[in-house]
């Protein structure tokens, strides 16, 4: 592993992390931070993190920046405040917090210091490495973990996802009608109707191959929700209300959640417990093949209907309000 | 496979019933509002009955015997379990409580635009109980997060720009104390290895001494700015009082009280007082005073009633947190009294200032005037739980805070001592000019609801304050007492605790 | 090199406590969180290096990094997200009612 290309990355991230933060154009600092996710994305590819690095290119630098790109849309025409207050005494600006900042750097790094060392797999995740195709029948052990070992942080996941997205239907709620925006021209337009259906192509093997190879609900739902979002871009906004309504992605995404919850009874229904997989009437399959590992693939497809229903309701409650603005 | 020890399967499947009732309420509502939303106001009943009965059976159970649940049916090395002991139980108590009684306040009567916020009501539900019953440390922060999200939401959904900003800077601070406690999370998965409580405490003791310092700062630091100790108290004042009654009362009277719940957990069984050392529960005994003294002292000066009694919780956490740093049987036995006195009693104040302000058409409860006289019997009640809160005898108050005084006085801390006492004396300060003014004597005295007007929400207040006289019973009957100082002293042990979930991994 | 990763997200998890305790506008202050947020992910991820260890997908060559600070961190980047969303829904109604972003009006209440 070359360790170099991480130190260089590393550096980079720092450094573009700082220049995000001391930029006084908002716009180019969104655009810094969205580069930091990417190389952060890159730092995990190389330390080993196929699934994580997927899923932070995905959410963290491409949903959440677009999100970001809205929002400040919407505020452009309000005047940016200048980056120091005027008023307060200036060690309370910047020195103290300041000094509170190394001093809790310094203690967490000493933390750190004495943890760093010869360093072997903890018991657990040995047991993880040696025994998930046996356990569950997948072959993504991170995959595993998060859909049968620990699927209830998973149910929890999808949860927040849900709360998020009511609370931000419930504060954005706009109340008049939207006037649809007219997309980009007309060339963007043909281009993006040629990659549509590679994009979902590849959201959906992302999705229903999770149990076998890095990705899972998670990104494979994201990249679903990408398609709204770029359709709502480039097509503008009425298209893709026409395409799927507001109701039909709740529905979608409370049918994710409970179906969720029903895979998970459906263990009790059998004896087993709560999410319970193998034990519970779910065949293991043959390691590999796309219906294996017993209840996962469903799971995945929950979660799945979960995120991309979800996040693109986020956005579309956003952008809505925009139009709103403008008329 | 189902569960470890303390009951069979059934009696286990209550604490996770607890759990999955209210979460699977609020998913299927909002599926239910498109095919039959007439019937809307009935299911919202129904679905809060049913967690709130939920909820106590949970409590039943694991009142009578520790319940473990694994989840999925993996070890407690390798998966999620679920535990629920005697300290969870009373809690459970306080959120099955809690949650009917703001149910009934904010999601009625229904009307067509609250279905998200039924939705995010019962998911906040959820999450209190998943808090309670979790005995994994990062399913913890999972739970934590949900309860965050909804609570922002929650806070600020009255619209009122005095909310939204209320509720934008709880998210703020939330969110960063959110952060702290997963880097203190993963500060400790990085020393032991691995993330089940009862694991993690065995571990935890031969974590390196500067890392588990860093995770105790961190994690201290996250669960304080959720419990609003100070100095991460900032929020809890605008947030608390800017949002509507129903949702003040769960804000107050459960959310605080769950976070306050995890921090005892977190603290006795991975960081536990080390005799003759600043340990984590002496900084928790130097925090509690400081919030108890700020939160009494901030809210001598308020005019608005719900603000006044945002500042009062903050310094009630103070005495839980006294109570807590004492790091005895009988001092955590007196927090855990408090919390479920000053759960019940907040709540009832909450709903009472809200139903006064709308009576009187403003907060200020200068302009409260003819309002003492006009409804004998819900201020009498309203008097009652003023009185429980600030502890005057022989109300339920004063003795959970006798007992917080008495274990702060055993341990030698006196200053912690005192100010308990004073909190007292601070309190009748502030709830006298209340009442005097509510009992006729007011500067202005208007009265914008007709005549004939009823309190709003009358009944549920004279329950409420029954219950300030009926819990004084839990400590007055010697035997009802010595079951809170038994849960108490569980804390204590945590080999009790790590025994019922039965540590080691299958091989 | 384990110290490098924990050096930098340190670093970063200060950087972005210290953008949320002094920026004005409530966007950078959004910023210092998702840089608090990117600090820990990338403890969690550089911690689980094992080197000379390979991703986690059977079937193995040699030995795995360690697979279960990989599934926490996942989880933390969507609840992150869900956050930052929730923090833009506030921002653009608090815009509408105070015509700012000012993190300073925001806190007009007092006392």
């Amino acid at each position: 592993m070359n360790v170099s290309l991480l130190a260089v990355l590393y550096l980079f991230i720092a450094v573009t992390a700082l220049v995000a933060v001391l930029l006084e154009d908002l716009l180019s600092a969104f655009i810094t931070l969205s580069f930091t996710g990417v190389l952060m994305a890159t730092v995990f590819a190389l330390l080993r993190a196929p699934d994580v690095a997927l899923t932070q290119a995905i959410i963290n630098s491409g949903l959440v920046t677009s999100l970001l790109l809205v929002a400040y849309s919407q505020t452009r025409k309000t005047p940016h405040p200048p980056e120091v207050c005027d008023e307060c005494p200036s060690w309370l600006q910047v020195k103290v917090p300041a000094f509170v900042c190394s001093v809790l750097g310094l203690l967490l790094f000493r933390g750190l210091y004495s943890l760093a060392g010869e360093r072997s797999l903890p018991e657990a995740s040995a047991h993880y490495l040696a025994r998930t195709l046996e356990e569950t029948g997948a072959l993504n052990v991170v995959g595993a973990l998060l859909l049968d070992y620990r699927a209830f942080d998973t149910l929890g996941e999808t949860t927040v996802i849900f709360a998020a997205v009511s609370g931000v239907s419930i504060l954005l709620s706009g109340g008049r009608r939207v006037q649809s925006g007219h997309g980009l021209s007309y060339i963007v337009k043909r281009g993006m109707a040629l990659l549509t259906p590679f994009i979902l192509l590849y959201a959906a093997s992302i999705l229903f191959l999770g149990h076998l190879t890095p990705g899972g609900g998670f990104p494979g739902g994201s990249v679903f929700a990408t398609v709204a979002i770029l359709m709502c871009v480039v097509y503008g906004t009425g298209f893709e209300a026409s395409r799927i309504s507001s109701k039909s992605k709740e529905i979608l995404e409370a049918g994710g959640a409970i179906l969720f919850v029903l895979v998970g009874l459906l263990g009790i229904a059998w004896g087993a417990g709560f999410l319970s997989n193998l034990p519970a009437p779910f065949s293991a399959g043959t390691p590999g093949s796309l219906l294996s590992a017993g209840n996962m693939p469903l799971l995945n497809i929950a979660v799945g209907l979960k995120v991309g229903a979800g996040l693109s309701s986020i956005f579309y409650a956003m952008i809505k309000i925009l139009e709103l603005e403008d008329d | 496979m189902l569960t470890a020890s303390g009951g069979s399967g059934v009696s286990a499947m209550w604490v996770l019933s607890s759990i999955l009732i209210p979460m699977t309420a609020a998913f299927v509502l909002q599926v239910l509002d498109y095919s039959a939303p007439e019937r809307m106001g009935r299911w919202i009943a129904l679905s809060a009955a049913a967690a709130c009965a939920a909820s106590l059976g949970a409590a039943a159970v694991s009142w009578t015997g520790m319940e473990t649940l694994r989840l999925g049916g993996w070890s407690p090395g390798l998966g999620i379990v679920l535990a629920a002991d005697r300290m969870s139980a009373i809690f459970l108590v306080i959120s099955a409580v809690g949650g009917a009684a703001s149910a009934r306040i904010a999601l009625f009567p229904f009307s067509k635009e609250q279905r998200r916020f039924s939705g995010l009501f019962f998911i906040l539900w959820a999450s209190l109980n998943g808090i309670l019953t979790t005995g994994d440390l990062f399913n913890l922060y999972v739970f934590f997060e949900i309860l965050a999200v909804c609570a922002y939401v929650l806070a600020g959904a009255a619209m009122t720009r005095e909310a939204l900003e209320a509720g934008f800077k709880y998210l703020v601070l939330g969110t960063v104390g959110a952060l702290f406690l997963l880097m203190g999370v993963g500060l400790l998965y990085m020393g032991t290895g691995t993330l089940n409580l009862a694991l993690l405490s065995r571990a935890a003791g031969a974590m390196a001494p500067g890392a588990l310092g860093a995770a105790a700062a961190c994690i201290v630091t996250g669960l304080g700015l959720k419990i609003g100790m100070f100095p991460f108290h900032f929020w809890l004042p605008d947030a608390h009082s800017s949002a509507s009654t129903g949702v003040s009362m769960i804000l107050s009277g459960v959310v605080v009280k769950a976070s306050f719940y995890a921090l005892l957990r977190i603290v006795f069984l991975l960081f536990p007082s080390v005799p003759d050392r600043f340990s984590v529960p002496d900084a928790l005994l130097v925090l509690g005073v400081l919030s108890l003294v700020t939160g009494h002292l901030s809210a001598l000066g308020q005019f608005d009633v719900k603000r006044m009694l945002a500042w009062s919780t903050v310094a009630h956490m103070g005495y839980l947190l006294i109570g807590a740093g004492c790091a005895s049987p009988l001092g955590i036995a007196g927090a855990l009294l408090h919390a479920l006195n000053h759960g019940t009693g907040k709540m009832g104040l909450f709903l009472g200032a809200g139903s006064y302000a709308s009576l009187a058409g403003n907060r200020d409860w200068r302009t409260f005037g003819s309002l003492g006289s006009r409804f004998p019997l819900e201020t009498a009640a309203y008097a009652l739980l003023a009185g429980s809160v600030a502890g005057i005898p022989p109300l339920a108050g004063f003795w959970s805070k006798w007992m917080i005084i008495c274990a702060a006085a055993e341990k030698g801390a006196w200053i912690a001592a005192l100010a308990a006492g004073a909190g007292t004396v601070l309190s009748c300060l502030y709830y006298v000019p209340f009442f005097y003014s509510l009992y006729g004597h007011s500067e202005a005295d208007t009265d914008t609801s007709g005549p004939g007007t009823p309190f709003p929400s009358g009944m549920l207040l004279t329950v409420l304050g029954a219950s300030a006289v009926l819990f004084a019973l839990l400590y007055l009957v010697p035997g009802l007492r010595d079951q809170f100082l038994s849960a108490g002293s569980l804390i204590k042990d945590p080999e009790i605790y790590r025994q019922s979930v039965r540590a080691p991994i299958a091989p | 090199m384990v110290l490098m990763g924990f050096a930098v997200s340190v670093f970063l998890f200060c950087l972005g406590l210290f953008t949320v305790l002094t920026r004005r506008s409530a966007f950078k202050t959004v910023i210092g969180l998702m840089l608090m947020e990117s600090g820990v992910l990338l403890l969690f991820v550089s911690w689980a290096y094992i080197p000379g260890g390979g991703p986690p997908i059977l079937p193995l060559q040699g030995t795995g990094v360690d697979p279960l600070p990989h599934a926490l961190t996942l989880t933390a980047i969507v609840i992150g997200a869900c956050d930052i969303a929730l923090a833009f829904a506030f921002i653009m109604k608090l815009e509408r009612f105070e015509k700012s972003v000012d993190v300073d009006r925001f806190r007009r209440l007092r006392g």
